[in-house]
C-alpha cells in the first residue's frame, strides 16, 4: 500500500461507530502504520441518528485535517442506511475500493450499484451482536463485528493486532465479548458476487447538503428562523433497531405511553387506544418502561 | 516514553497532569468537555495530585483560577466559544494581575445561528486582554504546547497567562498518535517555582486590584504588560529550542516556516490549516509551483519583525483566517498588513476568509487558493477584496 488509505463509516448513534473507528486506528499504528487518523462526524449527537466516522492509514505520519471524500473503503454499519440511499454509500469511493456491509438478507445486493472494480463484503453483525449480547444502553454495538469483517475484505490489518487494540481499550470481559465478535464477523463475513451491470462509473465525492431548498446565499434570510412541523428532521422512525408493539389485549388505554413519548410519536385511535406512528417513533423505548400493565414488547425490526 | 493514539482534548490533559497543575477549575463545554473529564478521571483515580473545584459557570472558573494562582500554584482551565465570551471579564483579570494561568481554548465559533464547531473567532476575539496566545495545528502540537505554556508564562520577564488554542472537533475529538515523553524530562523542563510578585499568604496580608488614578500608575501598568509581550517574544523562542533539545521536536517558534526561502507564494494560516498547507505546497512544488506555508503559532504577541523577515523574501502572501471580523475581514490578515506598511519590498497580501462554522477546508481548496495567488500576480498584481473560500 502507498500514499493514504482512507476509510468512511456509516452508522447511527449508539452502535459504537466512533469507538470502532478509534479501535481500527490503535490496531493499524499497533501494526507499523505511524500515520493513523480516527475522525468522528458527529451531527446532532442523538442517538439513532445517521452520523459518519473515518480513518486514514499511512506509512507516514498524516498532517490531512479535513473529512474523508474518496475513501478507498466504505463500512455500512447499519443496514437501513444503505436502503435509504444507496447513492449516499458509494459517493466519493475509488473504483477498486471495498464497501463492506451489515445485512442478514442477500436480496439487498441485487439493487447494489457500485463503482467499477469494487469488491463488496457482507457480514451480519446484527445477528452476531444479538448473539453475544453486546449491547450497550439497549443499542447493538453493531460497529464492533464490522472490525473484523473490515479487516478480511481489505487485509490491512490482522485479527491479532484487532485484538491487542481492544484488549487494551475494554475491561477483561468487556474485551472478550468485543473480540468474539470481531473473530465471528472475521470468519463469517463472504465477497458478494455482482452482475456485470452492476457495476457503474463512481459517484464524485461531494460535501453533503442538509437544506436542499436553498441554493445561493442570496436566497437566505438575515437569520434562520424555523416554524413547527412534522419530522422536519426526517423519518426518524429509521432509526430504530427494536420496535414498540402494543398489546391490545393487555393495553387499559391508561395512555401513559401516549403521555411519556419524548418524541410525541403515540396518537390515540378512534376506540381510545395508543397507536404508534412507525414513521417517527425512534425505539427509545420509554414507552415500554413506563407502561404499567406490561402490554408493550419491544421486537427485533426486520431490515 | 510512549505514544497512545490520543483525541486531542486527551492529549490536553495528559500534558496538564505532566506539567503537574495543581489546581484545576472548569466548566464543561463542547468541544472542550472531553478536557475536563480526562482531569476528572486522573484527579479520581490518583493519577494526578490536585483539587478540581467545580463551579457553576466559565466566570467562576477564571474566578477560581486567579484565586488558586495567587497563591502560587499551577493552576489550568478550558473553555471555548460562549464560555470563554462569559468568561471575559476574569479574563482581563487575570492577565492584569499578571498570573501564569494556562487556559485550554477549544476553538468553536459563536452562535446564532447555533454551532458547536471549528473557528478561531472565539479566542481571536479576546486579543486585546492580555493573553499570551498560542495556535496548535495538531495533536502532538497541543500537547507539547501546554508544556511549553507553564515555561513561558511563569518567566519571571513575562508573568502572563497562556491560551493554547486547538481547533474543536476537527482536533479536540480526532484521534492522532501523540508521544508522552518521560516524567522527569517534564520535570526537569518546568521545574516549578512559585512566582513572588504576589503571593496571597494569611501571614503576610495584602490586598491587590487597588484604585488607581488616572494621574497614578494604570498607564504604566499597562506598559508593564505591553513590554511583558515583548519578553514573551524572546521567551517563546527561547522555550522552543530548550523544548527540541530535550524532546527532540520542534513546532517553530513564533511562526513556522515551511519551504518559505525560495517561494513567491506563501500560505499564511494557523491551526489544523497550516498542517494542511504543507501538503498543498508538497503537491505543488512536483507540479513546479514556487510555495511555501507558513504558520503562525503566536498570534499575541504578535510576530512582526518574524513575519517581515520572511515577507521580504516573497513576492505574495495569502492569508487564510478561520475567524471573521464583519465589516473588516479575517483577523490575521488585518494584523498582517499592518505589520508590512510601510516597509519596503513588501509582497501583495491576498485575504481569504474560510472554514467559519466549521465548514471543512480540504486540501484541494488550499491548492487552489495557491494557483489563484499565481493568477493574481499574473494579472494586475492587486488583489480584489476577501475571498470567501466554498461559500454557497
Amino acid at each position: 500500500m502507498s500514499g493514504i488509505f482512507e476509510v468512511r463509516w456509516h452508522g447511527r448513534g449508539g452502535q459504537g461507530v466512533v469507538t470502532a473507528s478509534r479501535i481500527l486506528a490503535v490496531a493499524a499504528f499497533n501494526e507499523g502504520f505511524v500515520g493513523v487518523q480516527s475522525i468522528p462526524w458527529i451531527g446532532a449527537e442523538r442517538r439513532g441518528a445517521q452520523i459518519e466516522a473515518y480513518n486514514r492509514i499511512s506509512r507516514t505520519p498524516i498532517l490531512l485535517h479535513s473529512q474523508v471524500y474518496a475513501p478507498d473503503a466504505v463500512i455500512v454499519v447499519d443496514p437501513s442506511i444503505i436502503s435509504e440511499d444507496n447513492n449516499a454509500v458509494v459517493r466519493g469511493l475509488k473504483s477498486g475500493g471495498f464497501l463492506v456491509i451489515n445485512t442478514a438478507r442477500s436480496n439487498i445486493i441485487s439493487s447494489l450499484r457500485v463503482p467499477e472494480g469494487c469488491s463488496v463484503y457482507l457480514v451480519d453483525a446484527t445477528s452476531i451482536c444479538l448473539e453475544l449480547d453486546l449491547q450497550v444502553a439497549g443499542l447493538e454495538v453493531l460497529a464492533m463485528p464490522m472490525l473484523g469483517a473490515f479487516a478480511k475484505a481489505t487485509s490491512l490489518v490482522s485479527l491479532k493486532s484487532l485484538e491487542e487494540s481492544i484488549t487494551s481499550s475494554f475491561e477483561a470481559e468487556l474485551a472478550k465479548k468485543n473480540v468474539d465478535a470481531v473473530v465471528k464477523a472475521y470468519e463469517s463475513t463472504r465477497k458478494a458476487h455482482l452482475m456485470p451491470e452492476q457495476y457503474v462509473p463512481p459517484v464524485p465525492p461531494s460535501k453533503p447538503i442538509r437544506i436542499p431548498e436553498i441554493h445561493h446565499w442570496t436566497d437566505l434570510p438575515p437569520v434562520p428562523v424555523s416554524t413547527p412541523s412534522k419530522g422536519s428532521i426526517g423519518n426518524t422512525g429509521d432509526w430504530r433497531t427494536r420496535k414498540p408493539v402494543i398489546d391490545k389485549e393487555k393495553c387499559n388505554k391508561c395512555l401513559f405511553c401516549w403521555m411519556y413519548c419524548p418524541e410525541a410519536t403515540i396518537n390515540i385511535d378512534d376506540s381510545g387506544f395508543p397507536q404508534i406512528d412507525y414513521n417517527y417513533c425512534k425505539g427509545c423505548e420509554v414507552c415500554f418502561n413506563e407502561c404499567p400493565r406490561k402490554a408493550i414488547s419491544m421486537v427485533v425490526e426486520e431490515k | 516514553m510512549e505514544t497512545l493514539i490520543l483525541t486531542g482534548n486527551h492529549a490536553v490533559a495528559y500534558a496538564v497532569k505532566m506539567a503537574r497543575a495543581r489546581f484545576i477549575s472548569c466548566y464543561p463545554i463542547t468541544p472542550q468537555t472531553g478536557i475536563v473529564e480526562k482531569l476528572s478521571e486522573f484527579i479520581l483515580n490518583g493519577e494526578l495530585e490536585a483539587v478540581f473545584v467545580p463551579v457553576e459557570s466559565e466566570h467562576s472558573a477564571m474566578a477560581a483560577c486567579i484565586g488558586a494562582s495567587l497563591t502560587g500554584v499551577r493552576t489550568f482551565t478550558a473553555t471555548c466559544s460562549h464560555g470563554l465570551a462569559y468568561m471575559h471579564e476574569m479574563v482581563h483579570w487575570a492577565s492584569a494581575t499578571r498570573l501564569p494561568i494556562v487556559m485550554a481554548v477549544v476553538n468553536r465559533t459563536i452562535g446564532p445561528p447555533w454551532n458547536i464547531w471549528a473557528e478561531h473567532g472565539d479566542s481571536v476575539s479576546q486579543r486585546d486582554t492580555g493573553w499570551i496566545q498560542l495556535y496548535t495545528s495538531n495533536h502532538q502540537e497541543a500537547f507539547d504546547t501546554v508544556i511549553q505554556a507553564y515555561k513561558i508564562a511563569e518567566d519571571p520577564n513575562v508573568l502572563l497567562p497562556v491560551m493554547v488554542c486547538l481547533e474543536g472537533f476537527v482536533i479536540s475529538h480526532t484521534a492522532q498518535p501523540v508521544i508522552l515523553p518521560n516524567q522527569e524530562d517534564v520535570d526537569s523542563f518546568i521545574p516549578h517555582e512559585p512566582w513572588r510578585h504576589i503571593i496571597v499568604d494569611v501571614d503576610n496580608p495584602i490586598t491587590h486590584g487597588n484604585l488607581q488614578m488616572p494621574e497614578d500608575w494604570f498607564y504604566e501598568f499597562r506598559f508593564l504588560m505591553h513590554r511583558a509581550m515583548d519578553a514573551a517574544k524572546e521567551k517563546i523562542v527561547r522555550c522552543s529550542i530548550e523544548f527540541e533539545k530535550i524532546f527532540g521536536r520542534n513546532h517553530g517558534h513564533l511562526v513556522e516556516e515551511y519551504k518559505c526561502d525560495d517561494a513567491d507564494v506563501i500560505l499564511l494560516s494557523m491551526g489544523s490549516l497550516a498542517d494542511q498547507a504543507k501538503v498543498a505546497v508538497d503537491v505543488l512544488r512536483e507540479e513546479g509551483y514556487k510555495v511555501g506555508a507558513l504558520k503562525l503559532r503566536a498570534f499575541r504577541p504578535f510576530p512582526e519583525e518574524e513575519l517581515r523577515r520572511v515577507a521580504k523574501r516573497t513576492k505574495c502572501i495569502v492569508v487564510v483566517d478561520r475567524n471573521l471580523s464583519p465589516g473588516k475581514g479575517g483577523a490575521l490578515a488585518s494584523e498582517l498588513k499592518a505589520t508590512l506598511y510601510g516597509f519596503k519590498g513588501m509582497p501583495i497580501v491576498i485575504e481569504c476568509v474560510a472554514g467559519l462554522g466549521g465548514r471543512d477546508v480540504t486540501l484541494e481548496e488550499e491548492i487552489g487558493l495557491l494557483k489563484q495567488a499565481f493568477r493574481v500576480m499574473e494579472e494586475d498584481g492587486e488583489p480584489s477584496g476577501i475571498i470567501w473560500l466554498g461559500l454557497k
